[in-house]
C-alpha cells in the first residue's frame, strides 16, 4: 500500500478531519514530556469509538504498520512516542466520555481517553471518588494512559493505584477484535466486580503500555465523597525514628489516604524557605490525610496515629501541608515517600519499593550522588544539595526547572540521560520496582528479567498481535 | 536559526514548556476551565491545534528540523490568542495575567506573536492577513472603509458637555464601522454625566491591534506611535476605550513598544462605575432581564480585567445575572480574536456558537459583554444557529439605564 492508499484507507474509516499526514501535525508527537525523543509518525489518526479503533487496527494489520498508542502524553520515558519510522500514531483523546456512573453497582465506566481531571469533576459533581484520585499530572493524563502504565496518585495508602481500582476493561485487541474484560464478559451482568471469569484477564492489560491492545473504556469502582477529612503531620528530631513511626503507621493504616515520609535533605531544604523555620532542627517529618465517613472515625485513627508517633518521639505540627496537598488535587509536588495499600511505597521516582527498604534506599541513594558528584553539582546544585532536591528535580518537578536546558544544550542532555539511566540501574539494583517504565527504564529492567520471564511475554505478545504492530520496541520485545 | 529571529528571542521560552498538555483540556472547577483549547474542539484536535503542538512545531523550527511553509503557518494562525492556555499552564502561571508580565515565565502568545512576525517576514502572512493590513496602511482601519466616515455614526446634534476634555474616548475602528451602537452608547453615557471627552478624528487610527495579533509588526508600530503622538499632543492624561481590543493594545503593547506611556488607558465599564460613584450619572430606568457577561479575552485573561463589569451589572436594577460555568480566567473565547475573524471566519463563528449555547444552558436571556469585537462575532453565531439569546454590550444597557 502506498502512502497515499494508507491515508484513503484511514480517511474512510475516520473523515479527513481526524487523519494526518502533515509534517507539522507529525513533527508535534516526537516527544512524551521527557527528554527522549523518537520519530515523527507517517500519519497521525484520531479515533472515536472502538470501532474506528479496531478498523485502523485491522488496516494496520493488512499493512504491517506499526501503531504507537497515546493518550495524555504525560509519560516521560518515551513510552507512547514512535520509536522508528513509517508508525501510525493513535491519539485516544477524543474518548473522552462518562459512558456511566452506575451507583448501585458502584462503579463509574469511562472512554479511555477521558482526563482524570473531567473524569473527577464529573463524579465530584455526583457525589463520588474513584478512591485513587489520579498521578500528579491528572488535569492531562488519560484514565486509559494511567491504566496502561499501572499509575499511581492521591489516595494511594487507602485505596492502592489505579490497577487495584479498576473493575474491567473494554479492550481493542490487536487484530482488532473487541472484548470486555471483568463482569461484564457476562452479557447480563452489570460493571461491579473484576475477578471469578476464570483467570484475572483484566490484569493482563493492566500496566502493558499498550503493547496487548488498546483500551477504549475503563470500569472504576467509586466511593462516597468523606464526610470527615483530618490532616496530621508529625516531626521528628531523628531520621530513623520518623521512618520507623512511617512503617508503623502503614501498618495499622485503616483510613488515610495518604502518609508521606520527608528525609532530613527534604526538611533542612524546606526550613531554609520562607514560612518553615519552625523546621530547623527537624530531622524527619510524617505526614497525610485521613478521610472517613464520620468525624469519630476519623479522629479514632488518628489517635491510633498519635499514639504510634508520640512513641517515637514526634512533635505534632500543624498540618500545613499535609492539607496543602490534599486540597490540591493533582499536585501535591512536595510529597517524596508515599505509602502503599500494601507493605510497599512509592518513591516519587516512578518506583516502589518495600517499606522496610526504605532506610537502605535513602542511605544508598546519597552514597550514588556522592560518586557522581562531578555531574549533580554541575547540573543540579543551584537547587540545594539535598537527596529529595535533586530526586524532585531529577524527576517529575524537573520538568519544570531542567529539561528545557538539557534541550538546549546537547551535550547536558546526553549527561542528562547518562546519569538518569545510571539512576535506573541503581534503583532496579536495590529492589524497585518501576510502575511506569516506557522505553527508558523497560530498557534497562528487560536486560535483567529472566530469559523464561522475557520468553513468556514474547509468547504472549506473539498470541495476541502476531504481526508485532503495537507500540513496537517497548520491553525489549 | 536566523529566518526565525523573533521566535529566537522567545527561545528559553519556547523550551520551558513541559509538554504537560494542560493547554489541551484542563477541568478545574477551582479555576472555572471546562476545556481549554477553542481552536482545538473545533477542528482535528491534533497537538499542533493547540499549545502544546505549536510549542513543539516553535522548537522544531528553531532547531532546523521542520522548514516554515504556508502548512506551518496555517497551525500557527489557527490560534485565537485566546489565552486560556496561557492562564492555566502550570508553568506559565506564575502570574496569571499579562499585566505582570515580567514575572511570567512562559508567555504563550508572546511566542505566537513573535512566531507569527517571523512567518510574516517570511512572507508567509495569510493572504486576508495581508489584505486588512492594506486597508489600514490606506484607511488607517482593517475593514475598507474610507477614513473620513470615521466618525458617521457620530449622532446628529450630539451635545458636547461643556467645559475642557476630561478624556480621549478612542472609538476603535469596529465601534466606528461595525458596531456603531457601542460608540453610540458609550457617547450617550459620557453626555448623561457630564464629561467632556475628545474624540482624536482624523489623528485616531487603528490602534493596531489587529496587525500585532498577526505578527504585522511593522505597520503596527507606525499606527500606533501615530496614535501615541496624537494622544500626547492632547495633553489629556485619559484614555477611554469601549473595546477590549484596543484596552488592551493601548495599555499594554503601547507600553511594550514605546515604555512609559504618560497617560491613563480605562476601559469604560471602570469609568462608568466611578461615574455613577461620584454621583454624576444616575441609573433612571430599571431594566428587567436575566443575564450572563462574557469575559472577552483581551480585556479578562489578557489584563486581569474581571470585576468592574460585574460590579456594574449589579448596580443596574432589573438585572438578575448569572454566571457561566466557564467564566472570568476560565471564559471561553468567543472565537474571532488573534486574527481568526478574518482568515477562519466560519470557524470563529462555530466558536461563538458554543458561548451562546452555555449562555442559554444558565437560563441568561442576554449575553452582555465590553468588546464590539466579541459582539459582532456572538451576532453572527446567533443568526447562523437562529438563537434567541439577546447579545448585548455592557455600555448599552447602561446607556438604556440612564
Ligand atoms: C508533572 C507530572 C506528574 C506525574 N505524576 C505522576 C504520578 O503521580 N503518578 C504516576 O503514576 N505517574 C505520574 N506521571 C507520569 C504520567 O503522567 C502518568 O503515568 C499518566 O498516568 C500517563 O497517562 P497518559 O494518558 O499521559 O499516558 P501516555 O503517556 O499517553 O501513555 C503511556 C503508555 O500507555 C499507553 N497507552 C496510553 N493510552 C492507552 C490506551 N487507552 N490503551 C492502551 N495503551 C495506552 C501508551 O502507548 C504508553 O505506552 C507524571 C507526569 C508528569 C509530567
Ligand atoms: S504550554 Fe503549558 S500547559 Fe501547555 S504543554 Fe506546555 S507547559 Fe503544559
Ligand atoms: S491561545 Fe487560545 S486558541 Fe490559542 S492555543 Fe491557547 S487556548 Fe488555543
Amino acid at each position: 500500500m502506498t502512502k497515499a492508499s494508507l491515508e484513503a484507507a484511514l480517511n474512510e474509516i475516520l473523515t479527513e478531519r481526524y487523519v494526518s499526514n502533515d509534517p507539522n501535525v507529525a513533527i508535534a508527537y516526537v516527544r512524551d514530556t521527557g527528554i527522549f525523543e523518537g520519530f515523527p509518525p507517517e500519519e497521525v489518526v484520531r479515533p472515536g469509538s472502538a470501532e474506528e479503533v479496531s478498523e485502523i487496527l485491522k488496516v494496520a494489520n493488512a499493512e504491517r504498520k506499526p501503531v504507537v498508542i497515546r493518550g495524555g502524553g504525560s509519560t516521560y520515558t518515551g513510552s507512547c512516542v514512535p520509536l522508528m519510522e513509517g508508525t501510525i500514531l493513535m491519539d485516544l483523546t477524543r474518548l473522552d466520555d462518562v459512558v456511566e456512573i452506575d451507583e448501585g453497582a458502584r462503579s463509574i465506566t469511562v472512554q479511555a481517553g477521558i482526563n482524570w481531571g473531567k473524569m473527577m469533576t464529573i463524579l465530584r459533581q455526583r457525589g463520588y471518588t474513584p478512591g485513587m484520585t489520579g498521578p500528579g499530572s491528572g488535569w492531562t493524563a488519560t484514565v486509559g494512559g494511567s491504566a496502561s502504565v499501572a499509575s499511581t496518585g492521591g489516595g494511594r495508602a487507602k485505596f492502592g493505584g489505579i490497577c487495584d481500582q479498576i473493575l474491567g476493561l473494554q479492550v481493542v485487541l490487536p487484530t482488532g477484535e473487541i472484548i470486555r474484560t471483568g463482569s461484564r464478559v457476562n452479557p447480563y451482568a452489570k460493571a461491579f466486580c473484576r475477578y471469578g471469569l476464570g483467570p484475572d484477564m483484566t490484569g493482563l492489560f493492566l500496566g502493558d503500555h499498550g503493547i496487548f491492545g488498546v483500551k477504549t473504556e475503563v470500569t472504576m469502582r467509586i466511593h462516597p465523597l468523606a464526610k470527615s477529612v483530618v490532616h496530621f503531620e508529625y516531626a521528628f528530631r531523628s531520621e530513623e525514628k520518623a521512618i520507623e513511626t512511617f512503617a508503623e503507621l502503614g501498618k495499622v493504616n485503616e483510613l488515610a489516604t495518604s502518609i508521606n515520609f520527608y528525609d532530613a535533605d527534604y526538611v533542612s531544604y524546606s526550613a531554609r524557605r520562607p514560612g518553615y523555620a519552625h523546621l530547623s532542627g527537624v530531622e524527619g517529618e510524617v505526614l497525610g490525610t485521613i478521610t472517613a465517613q464520620s468525624e469519630k472515625l476519623a479522629l479514632a485513627q488518628k489517635e491510633v496515629f498519635d499514639e504510634i508517633a508520640r512513641k517515637h518521639g514526634g512533635e505534632e505540627l500543624e498540618p500545613k501541608r499535609a492539607k496543602h496537598a490534599y486540597e490540591n488535587t493533582f499536585f501535591p509536588y512536595n510529597t517524596y515517600f508515599w505509602m502503599r495499600r500494601d507493605s510497599g511505597i512509592y518513591l516519587c521516582l516512578a518506583n516502589q519499593n518495600s517499606a522496610d527498604s526504605l532506610p537502605r534506599v535513602i542511605r544508598g541513594y546519597r552514597d550514588f550522588l556522592k560518586a557522581h558528584r562531578d555531574v549533580v553539582d554541575k547540573y543540579f546544585e543551584y537547587q540545594g544539595i539535598t537527596v529529595q532536591t535533586y530526586m524532585r528535580h531529577i524527576t517529575m518537578s524537573a520538568r519544570r526547572y531542567l529539561p528545557w536546558k538539557f534541550d538546549m544544550d546537547p551535550e547536558a542532555r546526553r549527561i542528562a540521560m547518562d546519569f538518569w539511566t545510571k539512576e535506573i540501574d541503581f534503583f532496579i539494583r536495590n529492589g524497585a520496582v518501576h510502575y511506569w517504565i516506557g522505553k527508558i527504564v523497560g530498557d534497562r529492567l528487560y536486560i535483567l528479567v529472566s530469559k523464561e520471564y522475557h520468553e513468556f511475554l514474547k509468547r504472549v505478545k506473539r498470541a495476541l498481535d502476531p504481526n508485532g504492530i503495537l507500540n513496537p520496541g517497548l520491553f525489549l520485545l | 536559526m536566523a529566518k526565525l529571529k523573533n521566535l529566537e528571542k522567545y527561545k528559553e521560552m519556547v523550551y520551558t514548556c513541559l509538554r504537560c498538555g494542560s493547554c489541551r483540556d484542563l477541568w478545574d472547577p477551582k479555576e472555572n476551565v471546562y476545556g481549554t483549547c477553542p481552536i482545538r474542539e473545533h477542528t482535528g484536535g491534533f497537538d499542533v491545534y493547540f499549545m502544546r503542538g505549536k510549542l513543539m512545531l516553535a522548537r522544531k523550527a528553531l532547531e532546523g528540523v521542520i522548514e516554515p511553509s504556508e502548512d506551518m503557518a496555517k497551525y500557527i494562525y489557527l490560534c485565537s490568542t485566546c489565552g486560556n492556555c496561557e492562564a492555566h499552564c502550570r508553568i506559565s502561571q506564575t502570574s496569571p495575567g499579562k499585566v505582570d508580565r515580567e514575572k511570567t515565565k512562559l508567555d504563550q502568545i508572546k511566542v505566537i506573536e513573535a512566531f507569527r512576525a517571523d512567518l510574516v517576514d517570511l512572507g508567509l502572512a495569510l493572504p486576508r492577513h495581508k489584505a486588512f493590513a492594506d486597508s489600514i496602511s490606506k484607511n488607517h482601519n482593517p475593514y475598507g472603509e474610507p477614513h473620513d466616515a470615521r466618525l458617521a455614526w457620530m449622532p446628529e446634534g450630539f451635545e458636547m458637555p461643556e467645559g475642557d476634555p476630561e478624556i480621549i474616548y478612542f472609538v476603535g475602528c469596529t465601534s466606528a464601522y461595525r458596531r456603531t451602537e457601542l460608540a453610540k452608547a458609550t457617547v450617550d453615557v459620557l453626555r448623561k454625566a457630564g464629561v467632556p471627552f475628545k474624540i482624536m478624528h482624523p489623528d485616531e487610527w487603528c490602534c493596531g491591534s489587529p496587525l500585532l495579533r498577526t505578527g504585522q509588526r511593522g505597520l503596527a508600530e507606525e499606527v500606533a506611535g501615530h496614535n501615541l503622538d496624537a494622544i500626547r499632543r492632547s495633553g489629556i492624561g485619559t484614555v477611554v476605550t469601549s473595546c477590549a481590543g484596543c484596552y488592551r493594545t493601548l495599555k499594554l503593547d503601547y507600553k511594550d513598544l514605546f515604555g512609559d506611556l504618560g497617560f491613563e488607558v480605562k476601559h469604560i465599564s471602570e469609568v462608568v462605575n466611578d461615574l455613577i460613584g461620584e454621583g454624576r450619572l444616575k441609573l433612571k430606568r430599571p431594566l428587567a432581564m436575566k443575564a450572563t457577561y462574557h469575559d472577552p479575552c483581551h480585556l479578562g485573561r489578557h489584563c486581569d480585567y474581571y470585576d468592574p463589569p460585574r460590579e456594574l451589572i449589579a448596580k443596574l436594577k432589573g438585572v438578575e445575572f448569572v454566571e457561566m460555568p466557564r467564566t472570568r480566567s476560565g471564559a471561553w473565547c468567543c472565537g474571532s480574536g488573534g486574527g481568526m475573524k478574518s482568515a477562519f471566519g466560519e470557524l470563529a463563528i462555530e466558536i461563538a456558537t458554543d458561548r451562546l449555547k452555555e449562555a442559554k444552558e444558565v437560563g441568561a436571556e442576554y449575553l452582555l459583554s465590553c468588546c464590539p469585537f466579541c459582539k459582532h462575532n456572538f451576532l453572527d453565531a446567533k443568526r447562523a444557529m437562529g438563537s434567541d439569546l439577546e447579545i448585548y454590550d455592557l455600555i448599552e444597557l447602561v446607556s438604556q439605564a440612564t
